[in-house]
């Protein structure tokens, strides 16, 4: 409660400098225009700010970074909805249901939805951040290779369980995204494998060239054999004030759907690693069973966007716990926003309590002002950006290819990625044509990973055994849902094609 | 004759000059791990002096993953014009002696060591053991019982070759991927009992009384530190490591720039603005070394890698 309320007094008097505030607006605009960009991410939109926050006092540096976290995890829905294509890696699922809403002409109350369900993922997330964000921590922590490894099975389970579909399809799909998740060092040993001695390879595949050639190089080839002109209709080019209540009106009544995505996004947004993609996927997976439609789920229902917009803009102030509390970045973003921080001779951690509080204090405000500012902004500039996402195509799709190939790019400097992305674009095409979908892939892709390195790094300090998987309390429990999430998916998914 | 005389002073000239104005532009500066590590905030903090002194523009790009190979790996196949400069430790050694790296040091053109950071062994506060001379008896007593974590292949994992030896093996070696800050949170959980990590990771969860320090890794006791005794005082003679960071240009880089380069790091290197900053910030302190003496350094460095390497069976 002390932290609640010297949040509100110290932090928010110190954002509410007109300076701060600027700067927190242009850190949210920044931040949306590399979300929605489909190949930009949060991470690079940090990363990039970072040199001129040098010079800045760092209240202001950290004022600025925040709102550009906040602002591009939250505008990735954009080029999901109008174009098909996740604007970043943690709203995949975003595409299922806002772009088919879109199609139907209700662009506007589809981006309206996924603009307040960021606003709420985001918001309540802060508040749980600066309420809990130390005793959280300390939960964490209890979780050791074993439970990483739980979870990620669990995960995996109910995920994979959940997608309909041709199921001998899914699990090749997962076949591939597993062995295309083992090229490169060993986790563990870093000793190179399935590389063909092919040097590029030893540092493996990455997550953004990968995704950003499946989902959007693969749409883009798409586009260009189909026959549209523009690729978001004219007819849905707004979105009107009355859709922003009647969003808000349908997130409301929505309320269960809402709190427990944002449960899933907050949590998998604590550990360490796992990130916004796999809480987006897994949310929208478990909307999905709880929902008493389920076949409906795909074809461009609010059910689907608000799953997965609440539980990615959750994840971030989950990712902010383990940083603020313990120094330890929860995923890609947060691990950059550490370097933002000791740039200006800040340790997140425990001492910073004790030494920077009114840093503490500034980053909380900042946050909770920051998901305020993205709402104001998605609805004062949401024509501006569909204006610019509805440029003839043959402006249009050069400029996401370009900005997308920067993006693999600067991953990691190095034009190999941008290879990566081409070759997953074609491949991605050949999936489409043939039916295939590419969703198992990712999962598989993504959480292979976790599982490998976490059941390895277990086993070595078990001395080889693996009993602690079924002995150790937290790591069972984890188990035994992911079993009941099995099952229950199976039914589902069933009684979902049935009916359909 | 004269001609060909008259040639050569010109193509000398040209040259000297272009060296003169070396350099013209951004030097881009490989660091081959995440921003914000250790190792990312120190060059900052160098090139931020470096543009004050000289108004040289460093240009820091992170290249991660592999261990730090895959950032390296950039720099082998840059132009070597001193334009492309990387920042380096002692990974060059373990990852070339484990396999996960075809290259080492001699591959490059060395430049200069800039800053040594301290290592230290660490373990939770409520552990029975004083310091690691204890933990070593422990493991002697219950084999098979304590977890060391090491990141497999990595610098911490030649660390901790000599104290498993010196325990005859009774530690269980605990692997972690994912660097100090893994090994720290695996044993603040209670996931691994003690490991070697940099000093600069650790400091924080000792002052907080999080973590305790059981030994300092470096040949004296560490100024930050000053109440822990080093391993060499414990008895363990080969237990000596550091993490010095040094710049490595591509080979082939003229002889002329590498001394450039080298000669503003060490005035950069001597403001006392400087020295605090990669005191305060990153726990290092500048440790300028450079031609002979520093080549002398790498090869004594890379020979004892070689040994531990062998001795635990590391060796491909």
């Amino acid at each position: 409660m002390e932290v609640l309320t010297q949040t509100v007094t110290v932090g928010f008097a110190q954002v509410f400098q007109p300076w701060n505030l600027l700067l927190l607006f242009i850190g949210v605009l920044w931040g949306m225009i590399f979300g929605a960009i489909p190949g930009l991410t949060a991470t690079m939109g940090v990363a990039l700010a970072i040199p001129f926050t040098f010079s800045m006092k760092p209240i202001s540096g950290l004022v600025l970074l925040t709102g550009i976290y906040i602002g591009g995890v939250s505008g990735g829905f954009i080029s999901a909805t109008l174009l098909n294509m996740p604007g970043t890696p943690s709203s995949i699922t975003t595409c299922f249901d806002a772009h088919p809403m879109s199609k139907q002409g209700k662009s506007g109350l589809a981006l309206a939805l996924g603009l307040f369900s960021s606003f709420f993922g985001g918001i309540v997330g802060v508040i749980f951040l600066i309420s809990l964000a130390s005793l959280i921590a300390r939960v964490a922590l209890k979780f050791g290779p074993f439970e990483y490894f739980s979870l990620a099975v669990m995960a995996f389970v109910a995920v994979s369980s959940m997608l309909g579909g041709n199921i001998l399809k899914n699990l090749i799909g997962i076949a591939i995204g597993l062995l295309l998740s083992c090229v490169g060092a060993d986790p563990i040993t870093s000793i190179p494998r399935l590389t063909f001695q092919f040097r590029e390879l030893h540092s493996g595949i990455a997550l953004l060239p990968l995704l950003v050639g499946l989902f959007c190089v693969s749409e883009i080839i798409a586009d260009i054999e189909s026959e549209i002109e523009r690729i978001v209709p004219p007819e849905s080019r707004s979105m009107k004030l009355s859709e922003v209540f009647q969003a808000a009106k349908i997130l409301f009544k929505q309320l269960g759907n809402a709190l427990t995505s944002f449960a899933i996004g907050f949590i998998i947004g604590v550990f360490p690693g796992i990130g916004g993609a796999t809480a987006n996927i897994i949310s929208y997976g478990v909307a999905r069973s709880n929902s008493r439609h389920p076949e409906k789920f795909g074809t461009g229902i609010p059910d689907g966007i608000i799953a997965s917009e609440v539980s990615n803009n959750a994840s971030v102030g989950g990712a902010m716990v383990p940083l603020l509390a313990l120094g330890i970045p929860g995923d890609a973003v947060t691990a950059i926003l550490l370097g933002g921080f000791l740039i200006h001779g800040i340790n997140p951690g425990p001492l910073m309590f004790r030494y920077n509080p009114d840093l503490v204090f500034g980053v909380y405000a900042a946050q909770f002002w920051g998901n305020i500012v993205m709402l104001v902004l998605g609805i004062v500039l949401m024509k501006f950006y569909i204006y610019s996402l509805s440029f003839p195509k043959q402006y249009l799709l050069p400029l996401i290819t370009v900005c997308a190939a920067v993006g693999a790019f600067g991953l990691n400097n190095r034009v190999f990625d941008i290879w990566v992305m081409l070759i997953f674009g074609i491949i991605g095409y050949v999936l489409k044509k043939l039916d295939f979908p590419v969703l198992p892939i990712i999962i598989a892709f993504v959480l292979g990973p976790i599982a490998e390195s976490n059941l390895r790094q277990g086993l070595t300090a078990s001395a080889g055994k693996f009993s602690p998987i079924f002995t150790r309390p937290l790591s069972l429990m984890l188990l035994i849902i992911a079993a009941f999430l099995f099952v229950l998916g199976r039914i589902l998914v069933k009684k979902g094609e049935y009916k359909s | 004759m004269g001609r060909r005389l008259l040639a050569v002073m010109v193509l000398l000239s040209f040259v000297s000059l272009s060296f003169a104005t070396y350099p013209t532009g951004p030097i881009k500066v490989v660091v081959p791990y995440s921003a914000g590590g250790a190792s990312d905030v120190q060059v900052r903090i160098i090139g931020k002096y470096v543009k004050q002194l000289f108004g040289w523009d460093f240009a820091v790009v992170n290249i991660t993953s592999g261990g730090g190979s895959t950032g390296a790996r950039e720099v082998l196949k840059a132009k070597p014009d001193g334009y492309t400069v990387l920042w380096y430790h002692q990974s060059v050694f373990s990852n070339y002696h484990v396999g996960t790296a075809e290259f080492n040091y001699y591959d490059f053109t060395p430049v200069c060591i800039a800053t040594r950071g301290n290592r230290v062994v660490i373990a939770r506060p409520d552990s029975p053991w004083k310091n690691l001379r204890d933990a070593i008896e422990d493991a002697k007593k219950n084999p098979g019982k304590i977890r060391l974590g090491v990141e497999i292949g990595a610098t911490s994992h030649f660390q901790a070759i000599p104290i498993q030896l010196a325990a005859n093996n009774g530690f269980i070696l605990s692997a972690s991927s994912g660097g100090d800050m893994d090994r720290i949170t695996k044993i603040m959980g209670g996931h691994m009992d003690l490991s070697p990590i940099a000093l600069s990771a650790a400091v924080p969860f000792f002052k907080s009384g999080e973590l305790k320090p059981l030994a300092v890794l470096s040949p004296e006791r560490d100024p930050f530190l000053p109440n822990v005794p080093t391993a060499k005082e414990l008895g363990l003679e080969e237990l000596v490591f550091t993490q010095d960071q040094f710049f490595l240009m591509p080979k082939g880089t003229p002889t002329e720039i590498v001394k450039t380069f080298a000669n503003a790091i060490k005035q950069v290197l001597q403001l006392k603005e400087c020295a605090d900053e990669l005191a305060e910030k990153a726990f290092a302190i500048p440790f300028y070394m450079d031609g002979e003496e520093m080549l002398k350094f790498l090869k004594w460095e890379d020979e004892r890698f070689d040994r531990f390497a062998r001795a635990a069976g590391l060796k491909k």
